[in-house]
């Protein structure tokens, strides 16, 4: 009897010394996890910044292709279509899927588990997203301007203009010509987001590790304001949280 | 409204946290008011009672309630010392900071949308000569060398060199080193000499349009371009905007005979109904040395705008001549005809002066 329980005990030693009972992640890395792998309102689930990077990328071809055409209606159209990809809301476009990811870094930074590293570099990622916030936001002036304009060439002129700022969202811009694209946060575009966020992944004690989807999906907020898991898996949502 | 809303949601956190203001509060960008009566009753207590983590507590709240987070967080980072990994001060420690950084966070989301409206006006300005997106932007920006060259610049593209030079001028305040800004205000005081040149040689529509962008209000040459539109409109039989070029040339300079000859053949033709056109009618006839008429139309431009200035020296003047005039009257009929066939032919409808109407 003795021997058995013995046996059971070094076994159950073994195999939570073997990590074969998985710790949940931390709080703040599964605020991290929306930013970067997934979240449960966005299309295919995917984190914010996955999704603010796609969009950045239709947006450029869809400029692209506008700047091009020489038919108003078309021209129109597509840049129409880019705008919407930069600032919609409800198909999370480019700029607030951007916001919502520079969000979850500022979720994880306030959560009572936070490393010092999140915490120091939530506002410096947030300070660093407004330049593309800022080129959204003239996407959208100008889209305004192309719908309204009755001229192809006054069109075709800002559908280029709109392909410019949309290509320096997507791989920053060397605004200074010091020959270095996105050599300081002013030139910032997606691309140099996507590394600065991956530096703080970095930097992460204990290491970051990707975030199981079930965790990903159901944080939530208990009334007292603490963060938990929804055992039952109802899948987040849950006092609105996104 | 669903970054809004996530904006609500950080703030619900941070309530959580025992933090009791808002994000929407940062948001409104009030300023602090650290001397309000309640942070100073906290102050008060925390002074007295400096160990007391609820006083130092009470008083972090009460500096968020105040928008004072930079404070907050002063004041929180005080107790670290006092009170070394305690973590309910941690805690509140981490809100405050976020307070702060979101502050930042919508000052900088603010000034892009600003930057975006200033760069569009900026684009608009420049690429494609939109003067009101000149003049947009300069609402923002009003001494900003770049938008002031681009305006400058689609005025130049406009034909309209004399306002580009004044807006050069401006530019040339704000940057007295810039070279561009000393090439293209040469550039346009180039291009107004030329156009100068065609308003007066000339009596092509072309010509008028030169006038007009040559046009500097309070330049030397002001009084010479008002006169000779005022002579260009009344050959194309457009009374109005005639008379508005000779009242304003005889507003820089009276007593031009000329002048006066047009404004009182334009109001002659069409019958003068407003205070500015009966006093300019008055002021050409003093001119004319007619000082009966003068002052009938002066008197009919106090009735309809008593507090015109210059309207009772003008008056004065009008009835001394009007006084002298049976004697004038009799000198002036036997005076040089040269003057007057002279005037007549450079006024084709002008009245001649001792005819009466």
């Amino acid at each position: 009897m003795n021997t058995a329980f013995a046996r059971t005990c070094s076994l159950m030693v073994a195999v939570t010394a073997a990590g074969c009972v998985p710790r949940p992640p931390t709080i703040a890395h599964v605020h991290l996890g929306h930013a970067l792998t997934g979240v449960h309102v966005t299309p295919g689930k995917q984190g914010y910044l996955l999704v603010a990077e796609k969009q950045a990328e239709d947006v450029v071809a869809l400029a692209e292709k506008a700047a091009l055409s020489t038919d108003l209606p078309q021209l129109k159209a597509d840049v129409a279509a880019a705008v919407k990809a930069t600032n919609s809301e409800n198909e999370f476009g480019l700029k607030h899927s951007l916001i919502m990811a520079s969000n979850h870094i500022s979720f994880a930074a306030t959560s009572p588990d936070a490393s010092v590293n999140v915490q120091q570099a939530a506002p410096v990622f947030a300070h660093d997203t407004v330049r593309v916030v800022e080129r959204c936001a003239l996407i959208d002036l100008l889209g305004k301007d192309v719908s309204a304009s009755t001229s192809v060439d006054e069109a075709k002129l800002l559908a280029g203009e709109i392909a410019l700022l949309a290509k320096a969202n997507l791989d920053g811009e060397d605004a200074d010509k010091d020959g270095k694209v996105g050599g300081n946060p002013a030139e910032f575009g997606m691309k140099q987001l996507r590394a600065e966020l991956d530096g703080i992944i970095a930097g992460e004690s204990p290491p970051y590790r990707t975030v199981d989807q079930w965790y990903l999906f159901n944080l939530v907020r208990l009334p007292n304001g603490r963060w938990v898991f929804d055992k039952l898996g109802r899948g987040g949502n849950i006092d609105g949280y996104q | 409204m669903r970054g809004r809303l996530s904006y609500i949601y950080l703030a619900i956190l941070l309530a959580g946290a025992g933090i009791t203001a808002t994000a929407a509060d940062a948001h409104d960008g009030a300023l602090c008011q650290n001397t309000t009566a309640p942070v100073t009753a906290a102050k008060a207590a925390l002074s007295a009672t400096p160990n007391s983590l609820a006083a130092r507590f009470k008083l972090a709240d009460t500096l968020i309630d105040s928008n004072c987070y930079d404070e907050a967080v002063h004041t929180l980072e005080d107790g670290e010392a006092i009170h070394p990994r305690n973590s309910e001060l941690q805690s509140k420690l981490r809100a405050a900071r976020s307070f702060v950084s979101e502050q930042d966070y919508f000052a900088g989301k603010d000034e892009a949308e600003l930057a975006a409206k200033v760069s569009r006006n900026l684009l608009r300005c420049n690429k494609l000569g939109d003067l009101n997106a000149c003049d947009e932007a300069l609402k923002l920006k009003p001494d900003d060398v770049d938008i002031l060259l681009s305006k400058g610049d689609a005025l130049v593209k406009a034909s309209r060199p004399a306002e580009a030079e004044q807006v050069y001028r401006r530019a040339r305040q704000a940057a007295p080193e810039n070279a561009r800004v000393a090439t293209q205000l040469a550039a346009a005081q180039a291009q107004r000499q030329s156009m100068l040149s065609q308003c007066q040689k000339d009596s092509s529509d072309a010509a008028l349009q030169a006038c007009q962008g040559a046009l500097v209000h309070g330049s030397d040459d002001e009084f010479a371009i008002q006169s000779r539109m005022g002579l260009l409109y009344q050959q194309r039989n457009q009374p109005a905007p005639a008379l508005a070029a000779y009242i304003a040339a005889n507003a820089v300079k009276p007593g031009n005979r000329g002048v006066a000859l047009g404004i009182v053949a334009l109001t002659d033709a069409n019958a003068a109904n407003d205070a500015m056109a009966f006093a300019a009618r008055g002021s050409a006839l003093i001119t004319l040395s007619r000082g009966k008429e003068a002052l009938a139309a002066l008197h009919q431009a106090q009735v309809l705008a008593p507090a015109m200035p210059d309207l009772r020296l003008q008056i004065a003047h009008a009835q001394k001549l009007a006084a002298a005039e049976p004697a004038q009257r009799a000198v002036a009929d036997n005076a040089s005809p040269v003057t007057q066939v002279a005037q007549t032919r450079t006024y084709s409808n002008a009245a001649e002066p001792g005819r009466s109407h």
